[in-house]
């Protein structure tokens, strides 16, 4: 029997400290232990303990706390299968959908063991690569048809082989650790659930290409994927598996790290070398490209961290297993952070050529309170927004990229009609203005300016024209733009006025938010036959602009009204109406 | 390696080792760029180098990309330049200054005002006359007699008043006493007639003879001067100034015919038969009636016809008692005549109040002062009659209304208040029109002004050019007039050499939002005002009223300007971009970062309001310098250069070399000389020596007339900071500099101190050095 709690960030941050201690006393004198697992996924379902059966079944209970574990727990440790907190049959179909490459070891293995790892097949694939040459992993990667999951989606093996063309001596593996997207959490589960499987990879692109060095690029906002990077480089370094003459192969690999200092566009290859070379995080020209001119100006090859998690599995399984999975274009599998109105959020790993449809609801569930789905932010802050029209978009890179918004790391936010679009893409706006490094002109000042006029707009001062300007603007900064941030940065904006240009028309010729979530675009109002006199709203509302009788129905003056919401939240009787765009009656 | 690439059709030659936008520009093409200098790491920030190339499906920087064999490369197209246009318009809207001071850009005539003003405030009246002399050819008699728009613009009143500019214009003027004659171009053997001697006459025939045109000049009356001459009484603009001023004209060759009047003596089409154009600046010489009843009567006079009559030296018999009426300069220029040529009780009536007047402020008080009477809020509702001459007026009396198109508040009559004054004379000074005669056969507008192309100042027949107060919106101010003449000369000249070119006015950065907090460290001063006559003493004759300033007085007012114009402006590579591809505000705009400029170091200005974001100073001082003075702060929008820990540029590691003022590709960092003020100026280049040590380095000294501008290493290298600032120690005409003082300083510099490059000690020595000019330390 194996009990495994999910002690990832987001585990911890649901719990999972205080489950632990309340469980560990029952497995005092027991046989059995307690373990820390990275994050397996279900993150919708945090805290959450894996119970595997001495016959290897699996059973999930979830949002678990002190209470419900520790009865949990005893039960099972008298061998009972309690149905307490027990995932669904539902429930798990968020996890039997899925196909697990990357994320092969998360939540199985402890992440703070070398030993562990190994029990799960890991270093098998190195140990067996050392034994052939360096082109030779080249070939399996070039087989496998793998693409960069940091976002662009560049044959691996290409960038590989170009790094390993490149005359010199001394050239460096990177590790794009800087995962930034604001929703995206695939790379850090990876790190704090199976650090070891990154190193691998590095360590067989090090090979590859003949680096003698891996550069591990980490957001110092990831402290427990710092922590257990660190812990694993240490195993490596006491196993012997790092250093000179590996296994006497000849081959010698250390790695260093180094934490990123916050900095989105340090995710930008370009920017990521000039800071790991202590220099301010901005992009440079291409070319010189890495592969010929990166880190310390050598050969460099740059990978994101799902990238390097598949490798291994790749080398251990062959190039053809992999290409077998996904699409002629896009092969293998994607991982996805799944975030937004979905009734099941969390990591999901899954060939390519699945659609957004089969993900968002046969896998996820579907939409909370089965309200109407309104679409999908793909990519992050890069990304786009495909309408609902496009839920059967096969999510490979051609099918994406013809929708106008990028695959990029694996960020999936789920939209429901409560979202307003413009109001989403003001949001992607501001992070992208505020993010640029401020190199180029059309990123530092072009994304501010579009920035100001989708402020415009959900302010109600929209006008006709602005339309235009951001559409203008927008693909003069994809144009003009130094790097990847700058490039893709419009995309939020572009996506939705291609697919929802109904919601901007409405705030800007109707002053009249679809979604009733622009602020200065809503008004409340109290419904007389619903309202019970309770005085909840009016004791909560913050500006006094609720007034009324004990028991008798209130009214709410709009001139005082901030149209913050309280009320509506408050009221327990659905009496809050909020209108945009009517002319008021009441 | 030598390849062989196709740029817009043209085979050339490219060098592999260098990027592609080196190889362009080395062949001449004018890729635009604001980031790149050559020696320096590839930045690709203003992304304005873009080309189209055959191996890439976008535009792409060409700096970034290296030439390969068979490239083929478009420098222009639409798409490209649609680009440059996006981001171009992105950096103006990020980019706040005034390319030109608000002075230049309120003169009609577009008087460097900032240049004048500095050169006088350097002592450097030479120079200032000549820079004056490039826009204006009347500089004496219209730095008596200008409302001075300039002033009214003038920031400096935002601290406590305008510069005295229109006086300190009459100071150069006066100082240079019409020694300097303007240079001419070859003749070009073109000729052209102007018809009238007024401003706008005299100064397209100025501006004409000086392209090298034989201009003759016809002129109804028996002077030149047009209504300077004959509109403005002698107390405010002695007439030997004027005819001093028209003398230099005639220096030029314009030939003048007297007494030959438009209509009687010729005609145009009699002009456009002998001369290759003709321009006309008839003015308007009629008086608008009063339009009451009986306004003809004997008794009742036109404001310009009085004042001419006057200042033709006639003593019309006004009686004791004389109304003018009307608020405008005319009036008040009737109204003191009349006080001047014994009238006892000298009335001006005006229907609106004191505040509404157009006339100018300081007029009206030397009229008040001189006895004058005003009756607001009344206009004539007709006039009284004696004996079949006026006798009076009867007044209506007025109330303020609403504001009307000028802004103005409109008189509205108070039905029934009427009242009965009485008058001996009646003078009309409320307008003037245009008379016509002659000018049959050419389109006239509404108000009966001839109609002219307000860019070409071409009239309905071609090669007959006008302005002036008879064009269009019919009489302004005499600057105007002379704006007006200018720019019609200009016109006339594109006309000439075969291609009609309409006068524009070319596109320029303006600051908006200038506020009081704008101005950082100014002193208040106060103004200098222009020393006037006593009035009891000046109301009985016509001498001058105001007295030119002494060269003390103009030195301190001058030293009072802001220079609130961009000191980069012949420098700026901004500019030009903007106005190529038609960048402005109304494409893209939105909110400005502020900045207070960093004027710590005694040799570099930092102006972070201007400053794009090249990285140039950053990247120069680093790469080329080695000393890292600047970095980049922040990031997105509010991304700026700044020392370490934002501490002014004099505490940081700077070491005044001034390489970074080179490189800025805008007004952002400028350089600061010992002069009183650092005017901008188109300036010309010689080549030097540096005295300072035995090296002798050469450097380009950039001057104006005798002003020294700047001193740069040749071919943009580097120097030390005492041969980059020390040079103008010596060397410039500084007034206020004595001989002795002249020799310590270059003593100071070449004897018993010794800096080099890199030594911080080297600005400390300029700081002794200040205050041994200054007297302070001696």
């Amino acid at each position: 029997m194996r009990f495994l709690l999910g002690y990832g960030s987001c585990g911890i941050a649901a719990g999972a400290e205080g489950v632990y201690s309340a469980v560990e006393k029952l497995f005092e004198g027991s046989s059995h232990v307690l373990e820390k697992v990275g994050c397996n996924g279900l993150c919708f379902a945090e805290p959450l303990m894996q119970f595997i059966s001495d016959s290897g079944e699996s059973v999930y209970y979830g949002r678990l706390n002190a209470e419900s574990a520790k009865s949990v727990v005893g039960a099972l440790l008298k061998g009972e299968t309690p149905e307490q907190n027990r995932l669904t049959a539902e429930e798990m179909s968020f996890l039997t959908g899925q196909t697990r490459i990357a994320l092969r070891n998360c939540g199985l293995i402890n992440p703070e063991s070398l030993a562990s790892y190994e029990a799960a097949g890991g270093y098998t694939a190195l140990r067996n690569a050392l034994k052939g040459t360096p082109a030779q992993v080249i070939e399996q990667v070039n087989i496998s048809g793998l693409r960069g999951r940091g976002g662009a989606g560049f044959p691996t093996w290409r960038k590989w082989q170009a790094a390993a063309d490149a005359p010199g001596d001394e050239k460096y593996i990177v590790c794009n650790a800087d995962e930034g997207d604001p929703g995206a959490f695939m790379d850090r589960s990876v790190l704090e659930g199976d650090p070891h499987s990154v190193l691998e990879g590095m360590m067989l692109a090090g090979y590859a290409i003949g680096a003698c060095e891996g550069l591990l690029y980490v957001r110092a906002e990831y402290p427990l994927a710092v922590r257990r990077l660190h812990i694993a480089i240490e195993q490596l370094r006491e196993a012997g598996l790092i250093g000179k003459n590996i296994l006497g192969s000849g081959f010698s690999f250390d790695f260093k790290m180094m934490k990123g200092a916050g900095a989105f566009v340090c995710g930008e290859e370009t920017a990521l070398l000039a800071s790991l070379g202590g220099n301010r995080g901005m992009p440079v020209t291409k070319p010189p490209f890495p592969a010929q001119k990166g880190y310390r100006q050598k050969p460099t090859n740059i990978n994101n961290v799902e990238t390097f998690a598949n490798v291994p599995w790749i080398i251990g399984n062959g190039g053809e297993k992999f290409a077998a999975l996904g699409t002629p274009d896009s092969k293998g599998t994607k991982v996805f952070a799944l975030a937004g109105r979905v009734k099941r959020g969390g990591l999901v790993e899954v060939p390519m050529g699945l659609t957004l449809r089969d993900i968002v609801f046969k896998i996820c569930g579907g939409i909370i309170d089965d309200k109407p789905i309104k679409g999908v932010q793909i990519g992050g802050p890069s990304g786009g927004c495909l309408p609902k029209r496009l839920l059967d978009t096969p999510i490979d890179y051609k099918s994406i990229g013809a929708t106008g918004a990028i695959m990029g790391s694996g960020g999936l936010v789920v939209m429901d009609t409560s979202t307003c679009m413009v109001d989403m893409a003001r949001f992607f706006m501001d992070f992208t203005s505020k993010e640029s490094c401020g190199k180029c002109v059309p990123c530092r000042i072009g994304t501010t300016r579009m920035k100001e006029i989708l402020d415009k707009i959900v302010s109600g001062e929209g006008e006709p024209e602005d339309i235009e300007r951001l559409r203008t603007l927008g693909e003069g900064i994809k144009s003009g733009a130094l790097c990847g941030l700058g490039n893709s940065a419009p995309n939020p904006v572009l996506t939705t006025l291609r697919c929802f240009p109904e919601e901007y028309e409405a705030h800007i010729n109707e002053k009249r938010c679809p979604a009733l979530k622009c602020r200065a675009l809503v008004k409340y109002r109290i419904a007389s036959e619903k309202c019970r006199g309770c005085t909840l709203c009016a004791k909560n509302c913050p500006s006094g602009a609720i007034s009324g009788e004990v028991k008798k129905s209130h009214i709410i003056d709009s001139g005082k009204c901030i149209a913050c919401g309280e009320c509506f939240s408050r009221c327990k009787f659905g009496a809050i109406e909020i209108f945009s765009g009517e002319v008021e009656s009441k | 390696m030598i390849v062989n690439i196709k740029v817009d059709g043209k085979a050339i030659k490219a060098d592999d080792n260098k990027n592609l936008l080196l190889n362009l520009l080395d062949n001449g093409f004018d890729v635009p760029n604001l980031c790149y200098n050559e020696g320096m790491d590839i930045y690709g920030g203003c992304g304005l180098c873009i080309v189209e190339i055959s191996t890439f499906p976008r535009p792409i920087r060409s700096c970034a990309v290296t030439p390969t064999e068979g490239l083929e490369v478009v420098t222009e197209s639409e798409k490209l330049a649609a680009g440059r246009k996006t981001a171009l318009s992105l950096i103006l809207s990020d980019h706040q200054g005034d390319c030109k001071a608000p002075c230049r850009n309120a003169c009609p005539a577009n008087q460097d005002c900032q240049g004048y003003v500095g050169l006088i405030a350097n002592g450097d009246y030479k120079s200032a006359i000549r820079l004056i002399k490039q826009d204006n050819p009347l500089p004496a008699s219209i730095g008596r007699v200008c409302p001075h728009p300039c002033e009214d613009a003038c920031r400096r009143q935002l601290l406590e008043a305008p510069v005295s500019i229109c006086s300190l214009k009459r100071f150069a003027a006066d100082t240079d006493a019409f020694d300097y004659i303007p240079e001419c171009e070859a003749p070009t053997g073109k000729r052209v007639a102007v018809v009238g001697a007024g401003p706008a006459g005299l100064s397209a025939a100025y501006f004409l003879a000086r392209r090298g045109h034989a201009v003759e000049v016809f002129e109804a009356m028996p002077l030149a001067g047009g209504m300077l001459r004959y509109g403005i009484p002698a107390y405010r603009l002695p007439k030997d100034v004027l005819e001093n001023e028209v003398s230099v004209i005639k220096k030029l060759g314009v030939k003048f015919n007297f007494n030959s009047s438009l209509g009687k003596d010729f005609t145009v089409d009699s002009l456009k038969e002998k001369y290759d154009a003709v321009f006309i600046a008839v003015g308007a010489w009629l008086s608008s009636p009063l339009g009451c009843e009986n306004d003809a009567l004997e008794g009742v006079l036109g404001g310009i016809d009085f004042l001419r009559e006057v200042s033709r030296g006639g003593k019309p018999d006004i009686g004791k008692r004389v109304a003018v009426v009307g608020g405008g300069n005319t009036a008040i220029d009737a109204v003191r005549t009349a006080v001047r040529l014994g009238a006892d009780e000298v009335s001006l009536i005006y229907r609106r109040t004191r505040g509404e007047m157009p006339a100018e402020e300081a007029e009206v008080e030397e009229a008040q002062q001189e006895g004058v009477r005003f009756i607001f809020l009344s206009a004539p509702a007709s006039v009284l009659e004696n004996n079949g001459r006026a006798a009076g007026l009867r007044l209506q009396r007025m109330r303020l209304g609403e504001p009307d198109a000028s802004g103005r508040r409109s008189p509205v009559p108070i039905e029934g208040a009427l009242e009965d004054m009485e008058f001996d004379t009646i003078i009309s000074a409320i307008g003037q029109r245009v008379n016509s005669r002659g000018l049959e056969g050419m389109e006239l507008t509404k108000k009966r002004t001839l109609l002219c192309d307000e860019g070409t100042y071409m009239t309905s027949l071609e090669g007959v050019f006008a302005a002036g107060d008879a064009v269009n919106k019919g009489p302004g101010i005499a600057v105007a007039a002379i704006a007006g003449g200018k720019n019609a000369a200009a016109a006339i000249d594109s006309y000439l050499n075969g291609c009609l070119a309409p006068v524009e006015k070319p596109f320029l950065v303006e600051r908006k939002d200038f506020t009081a907090e704008d101005i950082y460290d100014a002193q208040e001063k106060q103004r200098v005002s222009v020393p006037v006559t006593d009035a009891e003493a000046r109301r009985h004759n016509f001498s001058e009223v105001a007295r030119t300033f002494t060269a003390d007085e103009a030195r301190a007012e001058a030293s009072r300007c802001l220079e609130c114009g961009c000191g980069a402006y012949y420098d700026c590579k901004l500019l030009p971009l903007l106005r190529k591809y038609d960048a402005n505000e109304a494409h893209i705009s939105g909110k400005q970062r502020k900045n207070i400029p960093d004027n710590s170091n005694p040799f570099i200005w930092r102006d972070n309001n201007k400053c794009i974001l090249c990285g140039l100073c950053i990247r120069s001082c680093k790469e080329k310098i080695g000393v890292e003075a600047l970095g980049f702060d922040g990031r997105g929008f509010t991304t700026s250069a700044e020392c370490a820990f934002h501490t002014p540029l004099a505490s940081s590691s700077c070491i005044s070399c001034g390489y970074c003022v080179q490189v800025c590709p805008t007004g952002a960092l400028q350089e600061k000389h010992p002069f009183v003020k650092n005017p901008p100026l188109a300036s010309v280049k010689t080549v030097v020596k540096c005295p300072y040590c035995e090296r002798h380095c050469e450097f380009e000294r950039y001057s104006y007339c005798d002003s020294a501008i700047k001193y740069l290493p040749v071919s943009q290298q580097q120097s030390c900071s005492v041969g980059r600032f020390g040079q103008s120690f010596i060397s410039n005409a500084r007034a206020d500099y004595t001989a002795q003082q002249k020799a310590a300083v270059h003593k100071a510099l070449t004897g018993d101190l010794k800096y080099f490059a890199g030594e911080k000690s080297a600005l400390e020595s300029f700081e002794s050095l200040e205050k041994l000019l200054s007297g302070k330390d001696k």
